[in-house]
């Protein structure tokens, strides 16, 4: 009897595959920039007496641990996990909530990490992005009629407000825009009016530039202090000399020093282990990419992460339903946006704001939770019931 | 068919996934072209400009050479040291952080017992621990605090603001408000903190060690990671206590540096003679880098003094380079190209070390027992000049009570610390009695009794002089302008006049202090824009004078402004047996464990336990140099002595009693070592050999008799009369030291006699070739011979010497070495040298050679010959058998064992002071080998000299034992030499 209902259960869950819809060239690319991105966390952590340090082990153990997930979730049905979307939605306010109690852990002034036994460190704005894809996705399919509708929109936004609120408080300005961005492509591609489109689209540029003025003109009322100095030293690398200024110019140099081919072993000590950029196992992962790698190096890392959002998208187009479409699309939107935004950080494109670099930078939450958003948008593929 | 594709691929063109990817596919072009601007188009640029910030070029100091004496005793030596640096890595919070490192680091150095040294910095702190000047010229040094171009711009004529005249210590708190090192009291509304005070809440002592430090990285800002050194040669505990500190001390290095050594027991004997090294100065640098381009850099260390200075091409060797890789902590992590430096050259000596020790060894012990035989166990000696003798002097043993305290062999500042003994607390609670009565009575000398200086007590009139001085000096009582301004108007008034000739028995009339002030104030001569009690410009004179006199009070009260003046009320606390000679011995004991432990035991028991008086204690202790003469420093306390080669040149010892150790000189000074030599009063970093100039006293008498002999004056049988007074000057005729005459004598006789009067003669007719009297012509015959004699210049030593002066009063006194004759030991060593060898004058020569680091001949250097002198040998004769007397008739030299030849000398500096003692000779009279010149400072007679210079020759010729014979206690006491003439 009890044999009988798991049977069916699983049954239910893994459904007969055809593995030839099985996306191995997505599952490539991603293992692929993985192992490069830990090359050049290898790079960083690179010293004479060891060439692979215990954190490289560390990240490796994690890598294996992150694919077999994909791997896994890649064969459950992903209608069948965006059935808990309620009980997803919740469980990420509880998350995020946590930080707040004596569970949460300060780092250099922002609580981002709670500490839980055995995972250790987790960072809940990183599996943030992930379950609002997958809440959105459902929530959004359900409603798909009212997807025209000002006040489905307005619901939608205020569903995002509450968690985007508990995130900004960390705080991290950086993860809320990635998740308002990533909505944002979820609900175009929902098939929001064109004309609410192009609004925002407008309002947004002269928000933007308005908001970058003021705080060039030093009286911003819309940012704290440190956000307008990022902003000042982003206008003004030169006057900027503190730290934050200094990263991204001292960034720059490295990217640049790496010209087209990156820096030969026996050349000069390189800038990194020169100790001139902080965080260069994370958020400045490419300052190490561009100047290890060179032009070449630094290209392909655009290419890949290009690439695998254009898969994503392309998955969205030819998923089952409305929910695998714009699930994929979210997955689409999270690396491509916030790995572009980071790479335009690093290169002094765009002012400095703390983004991970999706699959190259370390840091486990974030891969694991890119590793099963992919993994669920290969079963997304594995159930299109089209050709590409 | 075709309409199906065509409407799939509008449908696809159009969904809003492929707007989606259009929109990342344009960001990722911008960022290619960002990459390839950066990394193409601008790639080298960059790359260079990452070189520019982590490679440096960085010169490797090279190996000093070594100095070696004659016979290849090594006395000055590189070695390698662990030495605490710190490198300039932060960005924000620049002050607060740097400060707080420093901090930290001494904190740590000094608690482990090594010392933070004093690099390239012209402050330094004095005996009561305020800031002065280092150097005497210390423009060139404001000039860089200031980041002037030229010592004219100091002053601004438009603020009227002149920071030549500013004191070190407003230059200090400049710098400390540069270096934030102080306190903020208070915060303004923005949180901001403000109201600056610099210097609060640190020690004088730590506010220097962090300015210097900070002066010194401030400059190496414009060379990357060019450390600077806090503490060279520090142990190993400290070593270790840094490094386990390393993750708070940013920027703190522990490096392996060169330091020169000058021998741990052996500096102070050479320390005049081989100097030390020291970071080049700005003034240098620049004179060095015109002469020699490229070879000087601002962070070399160069030979300052001495022959460290003179030889300074020869042993500095050739630096290396290299190319270095930085972090961003500046933390050395790479390096290449490495060019080995080469090791300077070795330079040895014509000195004789074991001379040079003996001969210092001699000074000292013999110095002591001048000071045993004067000092007596009396309370005071008055001087009369009517009936005494300048070598009647004697030493009250109050006078030496009061010497420990004054040359501060006795730390007055300990008194009144917290863990001050028994004695110390006494004595201060005696002193904080006594200050009050003092400055109650000077009060109300100053508002009610007014008393006439005349009728003070010694004691008042010395504190009334002392402030009339404070008062008529800039920044005496109140910072700036004096209180009293004295231009040529004020000097000619007769109420100055009358105060200025208050201690003159001829001319002083009845006058006081306060009447000297309020006629001042009157006139209008006072400026009182610095005191702090008148308010208003138009205060009337009593309101003034009053605010005078608090300022005068609260000056005198305040311990480090006051130091000298209140060190001067513990003499009139012993006089008046407000402390007691016992206290001060205990104090001795309770202060200095070191002290203590050179004590026998059995002598300090009895001490103890009350056997023996202070006066026997003191006198035993001076005897067995517990106390040294230098440390007393009583006349006699300083003296000198050369010896030469007669036959090269070269000098064989050079001796300037006290030394110093140049270790702590050398490798950056160390503040309270220097604090303590510069306020010595016997001015140990002074050479006495070179730099201190005397009146030759009779040993000039050989140049006036070459002047005689060769000007056809006299010849060698030519006699003079001698009545005791020399009668052809009318006015003021001069005498002879024999009152009774000496009778006919022929030039020898004259010599050996010593007689005033034949050399009178010789002068007066020297001076009277045109037929009558003319001073100036005589003083020019007599000039030729004294520059013959090498007398007009320096020696040719080559190391820092006084130039000589040649006496331009007086052609009758001159002839007797009297008049303005000025000259140094050095000066008349090479003198008798020429005397010794009959006419061969040598610039005299302190190096013998130069090798290389393998050994290998570079050069053997000789003295030259600077002029001969050349006299018939019968004149010569003359004179050496004229030298010979003088020396026989001294019985101290009668068993010496070898026949020695020579001229006493007096010099007569001030009337309250012993003579300057003087001896020059040389031996064995038959066949000259070495000359000797002596000279002690205030050593009242010459035949203390002579002495001097008899043991010296006794070891030289192998006479008789140092240790055993010449300077046990068993050794003949020195004898008086009054009844022996001069």
């Amino acid at each position: 009897m009890l044999k009988n209902m798991l049977n069916n259960m699983l049954n239910n869950v893994l459904k007969k595959y055809r593995f030839y819809n099985f996306d191995f060239l997505l599952v490539a690319m991603v293992v692929g920039l993985t192992i490069f991105g830990t090359i050049a966390i290898g790079m960083t952590e690179r010293s004479e007496e060891q060439i692979i340090s215990p954190a490289i082990k560390k990240q490796i153990a994690g890598i294996v641990f992150c694919f077999c997930v994909m791997l896994i979730v890649s064969l459950i049905d992903y209608t069948f996990i965006l059935n808990f979307y309620i009980v997803f939605y919740i469980a990420n306010l509880v998350l995020l909530a946590l930080i707040f109690t004596p569970l949460g852990k300060d780092v250099n002034g922002a609580r981002r990490w709670i500490m839980l036994p055995v995972i250790n460190r987790f960072q809940p704005s990183e599996s943030a992005k992930i379950i609002l894809i997958l809440f959105f996705a459902q929530f959004i399919m359900k409603y798909k009629d009212k997807v025209k509708n000002m006040g489905f929109i307005l619901v939608c936004l205020l569903l995002l407000g509450i968690p985007a609120i508990l995130i900004k408080k960390q705080p991290d300005l950086s993860t809320c825009i990635t998740i308002v961005i990533i909505l944002g492509c979820m609900l175009f591609v929902a098939g929001i009016d064109w004309r609410l489109v192009a609004g925002v689209l407008v309002v947004g540029i002269i928000g933007v530039t308005l908001v970058i003025y003021a705080a060039g003109q030093g009286n911003s009322m819309f940012l704290a202090e440190y956000q307008q100095t990022r902003i000042m030293a982003w206008l003004h690398p030169e006057e900027y000399t503190s730290s934050a200024a200094l990263q991204t110019t001292n960034s720059k140099m490295a990217i640049g020093s790496g010209q087209l081919t990156g820096k030969e072993q026996s050349e000069i000590v390189s800038i990194l282990n020169s100790g001139f950029v902080s965080e260069s196992e994370t958020d400045f992962i490419f300052a190490v990419v561009g100047e290890e790698f060179g032009f070449i190096g630094g290209c392909g890392v655009i290419a890949f992460i290009l690439l695998i959002a254009i898969r994503c998208f392309r998955i969205s187009m030819i998923a089952r339903d409305k929910a695998g479409e714009l699930f994929a699309t979210g997955v689409g939107a999270w690396v491509g946006f916030q790995g572009l935004l980071n790479i335009g950080v690093a290169t002094g494109v765009l002012p400095n704001t703390g983004l991970p670099l999706p699959f190259v930078s370390s840091g486990l939450t974030s891969l694991l939770c890119l590793y099963v958003g992919v993994g669920i948008v290969l079963n997304i593929r594995l159930q299109s019931n089209k050709y590409i | 068919m075709f309409e199906n594709i065509k409407e799939r691929f509008l449908k696809f063109i159009t969904s809003r996934q492929v707007a989606l990817c259009g929109a990342l596919i344009l960001m990722a072009c911008v960022l290619v072209m960002q990459l390839f601007s950066l990394q193409i188009v601008h790639g080298e640029e960059n790359f260079n400009k990452f070189k520019f910030k982590v490679e440096t070029k960085r010169s490797i100091p090279a190996t000093r050479g070594n100095i070696y004496d004659r016979n290849g005793n090594i006395l000055a030596w590189d070695t390698s040291a662990s030495c605490v640096t710190i490198t300039d890595v932060f960005n924000e919070n620049k002050n607060s952080k740097l400060n707080e490192v420093l901090n930290k680091t001494i904190d740590i150095i000094e608690k482990k017992g090594d010392e933070v040294d004093l690099n390239n910095f012209d402050i330094s702190l004095d005996e009561s621990g305020k800031f002065v000047f280092a150097k005497e010229n210390h423009l060139p040094f404001l000039r860089d605090v200031y980041h002037k171009k030229r010592i004219e711009e100091l002053y601004d004529p438009v603020t009227k603001d002149d920071k030549r005249e500013y004191t070190a210590t407003q230059v200090i708190d400049d710098l400390c408000k540069d270096y934030k090192i102080g306190t903020y009291l208070s915060k303004d509304e923005k949180g901001k903190p403000t109201n600056f005070v610099p210097r609060m809440n640190y020690s004088n002592k730590r506010v220097l060690q962090l300015v210097a430090i900070r002066y010194n990285l401030s400059s190496n800002l414009y060379q990357k990671y060019i450390s600077t050194t806090i503490s060279s040669n520090v142990k190993d505990v400290t070593v270790a206590a840094i490094l386990e500190n390393q993750d708070v001390l940013e920027g703190v290095q522990i490096e392996d540096k060169k330091i020169r050594k000058y021998g741990e027991d052996d500096s102070k004997y050479f320390s005049h003679l081989l100097g030390y090294t020291g970071s080049i100065s700005q003034n240098e640098l620049d004179r060095l880098q015109d002469e020699e381009p490229d070879v000087y850099d601002k962070n070399d260390t160069i030979g300052l003094s001495g022959v460290e200075k003179l030889m300074e091409k020869e042993l500095r060797g050739k630096k290396g380079s290299e190319t270095i890789y930085v972090d961003n902590m500046g933390r050395v992590i790479e390096r290449s190209d490495p060019i080995e430096p080469e090791v300077g050259n070795n330079v040895y000596l014509t000195i004789d070390k074991d001379l040079t020790i003996a001969c210092y060894d001699i000074i000292e012990h013999d110095l002591a027992k001048i000071l045993t035989e004067k000092i007596k166990n009396v309370k005071f000696y008055k001087h009369s000049e009517k009936q005494n003798n300048s070598s009647d002097i004697v030493i009250p043993i109050y006078d030496v009570y009061f010497a420990l305290f004054d040359n501060n062999s006795i730390d007055i500042k300990h008194l009144s610390d917290q863990n001050a003994k028994t004695n110390e607390k006494a004595v201060y609670n005696a002193f904080l009695t006594k200050k009050k009565a003092v400055l109650d009575q000077i009060r109300y000398e100053l508002v009610e009794k007014k008393t006439s200086y005349d009728e003070l007590s010694p004691e008042y009139k010395w504190y009334m002089s002392t402030i009339a001085n404070m008062l008529v000096k800039k920044d005496g009582i109140v910072k700036g302008k004096p209180i009293i301004g004295i231009d040529e108007d004020v000097k000619a008034d007769k109420i100055y006049k009358k105060w200025e000739n208050r201690d003159d028995p001829e001319k002083a009339e009845k006058v006081s202090l306060s009447e000297f002030i309020q006629y001042a104030i009157l006139n209008g001569w006072t400026n009182t824009s610095g005191l702090k009690n008148i308010e208003s410009q138009y205060a009337d004179s009593e309101e003034i004078y009053n605010g005078i006199v608090d300022a005068i009070i609260e000056k005198l009260d305040n311990a480090e402004e006051s130091f000298d003046f209140q060190k001067r009320m513990y003499k009139y606390m012993l006089l008046d047996e407000n402390i007691s000679g016992d206290q001060v011995c205990n104090i001795l004991l309770e202060q200095s464990e070191e002290f203590k432990n050179k004590i026998p035991e059995e002598e300090l028991d009895l001490w103890l336990r009350g056997g023996e008086s202070p006066y026997e204690f003191l006198m035993k202790r001076i005897k067995n140099l517990d106390i040294t003469p230098a440390e007393l420093a009583l006349d006699p306390c300083t003296a000198s002595m050369v010896v030469t080669d007669v036959t090269t040149g070269d000098v064989l010892a050079l001796v300037s009693y006290p030394g110093y150790d140049n270790n702590k000189m050398a490798n950056g000074v160390n503040i309270e070592y220097y604090a303590k030599l510069s306020s010595d009063k016997t001015e140990p970093l002074y050479n006495h050999a070179t730099q201190q100039l005397t009146a030759p006293g009779s040993t000039f008498k050989m140049v006036s008799a070459t002047a005689g002999l060769s000007e056809g004056i006299i010849n060698t049988s030519t006699s003079v009369h001698c009545g005791g007074v020399f009668s052809k000057l009318s006015d003021h005729p001069p005498y002879c030291w024999k009152r009774g005459g000496h009778g006919s004598l022929n030039v020898t006789g004259g010599i050996r006699n010593s007689c005033n009067v034949f050399f009178y003669d010789i002068g007066y007719r020297l001076a009277s070739q045109s037929g009558y009297y003319a001073s100036k012509e005589g003083l020019e015959r007599l000039k030729k011979y004294a520059d013959l004699y090498g007398l007009t210049d320096t020696s040719g030593i080559g190391i820092e010497e006084k130039q000589p002066q040649f006496s331009d009063v007086d052609a009758v006194r001159s002839a007797i070495g009297q008049g303005s004759h000025n000259y140094s030991t050095v000066g008349l060593a090479r003198y008798v040298t020429t005397v010794a060898n009959s006419g061969t004058c040598y610039d005299l020569n302190l190096i013998k050679c130069t090798k290389k680091s393998n050994d290998d001949l570079i050069k053997d250097y000789k003295a030259q010959v600077r002029n001969t002198v050349d006299l018939p040998k019968e004149y010569w004769d003359a004179i050496h058998t004229g030298m010979r007397g003088v020396v026989l008739d001294k019985p101290f030299y009668s068993n010496l064992g070898v026949n020695v030849a020579g001229k006493t000398g007096t010099a007569e500096e001030s009337k309250s002071r012993p003579n300057h003692s003087l001896f020059v000779c040389y031996a064995p009279y038959e066949n000259p080998k070495i000359a000797v010149a002596t000279r002690i400072a205030h050593g009242y007679t010459s035949s203390y000299a002579a002495q001097f210079t008899k043991d010296a020759l006794a070891y030289y010729f192998g006479l008789a034992d140092l240790e055993d014979e010449i300077l046990s206690d068993s050794a003949n006491a020195l004898q008086d030499g009054a009844t022996f003439g001069d």
